[in-house]
């Protein structure tokens, strides 16, 4: 909207006629802009949500299903919270790595800057290959890995041979056993985390090398390390492109926290199993299920949109 | 005279009899070659799981319904599915009946007919073999030991009366469950005596029962949709199978020996 189609002032006595046409008619196209404008799909969300809301406080047994699953909230947000904010650590770092291939040593160089070199190579191929393992795999499936192989052998491992080692060298018999179990809310967190890591490193590889190499090349001619590079011209403009799918996979992730029922964590999708698989309600028990995750990602999606408006007022 | 008399009564009681020793040979009803379609889990050894060697699916309910459409004239269709879903699935008549030794009970018979009961059953804990932690049920029910179970079993429901929901670990199958208890994840395994003995026999090494029965003795059936009429031919099948013996050489053959009588 431009400041042209708003009415300037009110009619006043001995205004021309043109005039006032022009302004009331400038006024009904503001008026009805908003027509088009308007978040439609969230004001019928929202009506539809009050409404299933009002009959499930007024059916006992909806709301029975729903407080037996309102249980496993926290916990679901907790697992997509955790989840994510560790992804984002993995996915910030190994993107950072993965935006920058490795380039072999030039002639003159001093042994330390080509021994440089090599462990770029080698770091950029290891984390190339974590990102390329991880996204290949299910998500479901390396929950399961996690849960019944990888979680067990860690903690069997770490108590079998590094808790001797540790209570040898703290010179403490008391030091204790990790208790680290395959349906621990921490395998669920680490293993959302690690495929979701993968994802993310993609994201965030994308918005660094999205920015223009020259403003990067002048950064570096006045001086400027990599990591200032990084944080003053890079990531403030790369934020604002990554935003959507960072937000995308966010979204994601909470829906992918249900996967976690394979451990038998007792998120909302396990409490419905459990309810559904005792009472019979199926149709019931998933209704209200499905109205808990629904509620949990619009809200995630609004918390994302809003951030993309602040950004975009910022960047004026 | 007399003697005739008795001659007379003998050839008329022979005959009354006739028809139903006719019948007796003959009762049972002909589905006429009608293809009945079998849900089952293929997760749950004894009765139905997949063959580590051939990677076919087989077990008792595979053997037991072939013998019975055998008797009745007709063909099983067998569909795998999950557990979960298997009891609302065939009370919503999307088969024709399961075969999963599913423990009869008042809840799910409200929504289902059951067969009359092939084996009976008791509820045991399954351990990691030699565990020292706890002996008795008494013993684990008073610590802090954690228990898996599948989801949506009678065993599920035992373990919320027994431990709480708190305690209690639920998995979709019983395979992982059993996993989870190797693996240390849980401290036990509430599970049907049958059904726990097809885990222990592929896993003697590691896993166990414990003696202790947990619940009074149960039976298993099949189940059929709300007035289903194949019901009352399966009954009579299985009736006849129990009469020649043949059920009992079924259960032996697949370790189908439930209940307290096991014990001994």
């Amino acid at each position: 909207m431009t400041t042209a189609d708003k009415p300037k002032r009110k009619n006043e006595v001995g205004d021309d006629y043109e005039e006032v046409v022009e302004r009331s008619k400038g006024r009904l196209r503001v008026r009805f802009a908003s027509l088009y404008t308007a978040p439609w799909w969230l004001i019928l969300f929202v009506v539809l949500w009050v409404l299933v809301i009002l009959s499930i406080s007024a059916d006992p047994e909806y709301s029975t299903i729903f407080s037996e699953l309102s249980e496993g909230i926290g916990l679901t947000i907790y697992l997509a919270v955790a989840s994510y904010a560790l992804a984002i650590m993995i996915g910030l770092l190994a993107g950072i790595v993965r935006a920058n291939p490795p380039r072999p040593p030039e002639r003159g160089m001093r042994a330390d800057q080509v021994f440089g070199r090599i462990v770029h190579a080698v770091v950029y191929n290891l984390v190339t290959f974590y990102v390329e393992f991880m996204r290949g795999i299910p998500p479901l499936v390396f929950l399961l890995i996690s849960g019944f192989i990888l979680v067990p052998a860690f903690r069997d491992w770490y108590n079998t041979t590094i808790l001797p080692m540790l209570q040898t060298l703290l010179n403490d018999p008391n030091v204790p056993e990790m208790v680290w179990r395959g349906r621990d809310a921490g395998t669920a967190i680490a293993g959302l985390a690690l495929v979701y890591g993968a994802f993310l490193a993609e994201v965030f590889r994308a918005g660094i090398q999205s920015i223009d190499k020259g403003q990067i090349e002048a950064a570096k001619s006045l001086g400027m390390s990599y990591p200032l590079v990084l944080r003053y011209i890079i990531i403030p403009q790369a934020v604002r492109r990554m935003l959507p799918p960072l937000g995308n996979d966010f979204i994601s992730l909470i829906k992918d926290t249900s996967l976690v029922t394979i451990l038998g964590t007792n998120e909302i999708t396990q409490l419905a199993r459990k309810w559904s698989g005792s009472t019979f309600q199926y149709v019931e028990t998933y209704a209200v299920l499905s109205l808990i995750y629904l509620t949990m990602t619009v809200t995630g999606s609004m918390l994302v949109q809003a951030m993309e408006r602040r950004l975009k007022q910022d960047e004026r | 005279m007399i003697r005739s008399r008795i001659g007379f009564v003998a050839i008329l009681v022979a005959l009354l009899l006739l028809p139903t020793l006719v019948l007796a040979q003959d009762e049972l009803p002909d589905l006429g070659g009608q293809v009945v379609t079998v849900a089952v889990e293929n997760a749950y050894p004894p009765f139905n799981f997949i063959d580590e060697e051939t990677g076919e699916p087989v077990g008792w309910d595979y053997d037991a319904v072939a013998e019975i459409c055998s008797r009745l004239n007709c063909v099983p269709e067998f569909i795998e599915t999950s557990w979960e879903g298997m009891i609302v699935a065939v009370s919503n008549n999307e088969f024709d009946m399961a075969a999963d030794g599913i423990t009869i009970t008042a809840e799910r018979d409200e929504i289902v007919d059951f067969s009359m009961p092939y084996v009976s059953i008791v509820q045991r804990l399954m351990v990691q073999l030699g565990e020292d932690r706890f002996a008795t049920l008494d013993e684990f029910v008073s610590g802090d030991f954690v228990v898996g179970v599948q989801l949506a079993t009678t065993n599920f429901l035992t373990a919320q009366e027994l431990v709480g929901d708190d305690r209690i670990v639920g998995f979709g199958d019983f395979g992982a469950a059993v996993q989870a208890l190797i693996a240390g994840d849980v401290d036990a395994v509430i599970i049907d005596d049958v059904a726990g003995q097809g885990y222990t026999g592929v896993n003697a090494d590691e896993i166990e029962l414990l003696e202790e029965p947990l619940t009074e003795e149960g039976g298993l059936g099949f189940i059929f949709p709300e007035g289903s009429e194949l019901r009352d031919a399966f009954n009579a099948a299985l009736e006849s199978m129990e009469a020649d013996g043949v059920l009992e050489e079924l259960n032996m053959l697949w370790g189908l020996v439930g209940g307290e009588e096991e014990t001994e």
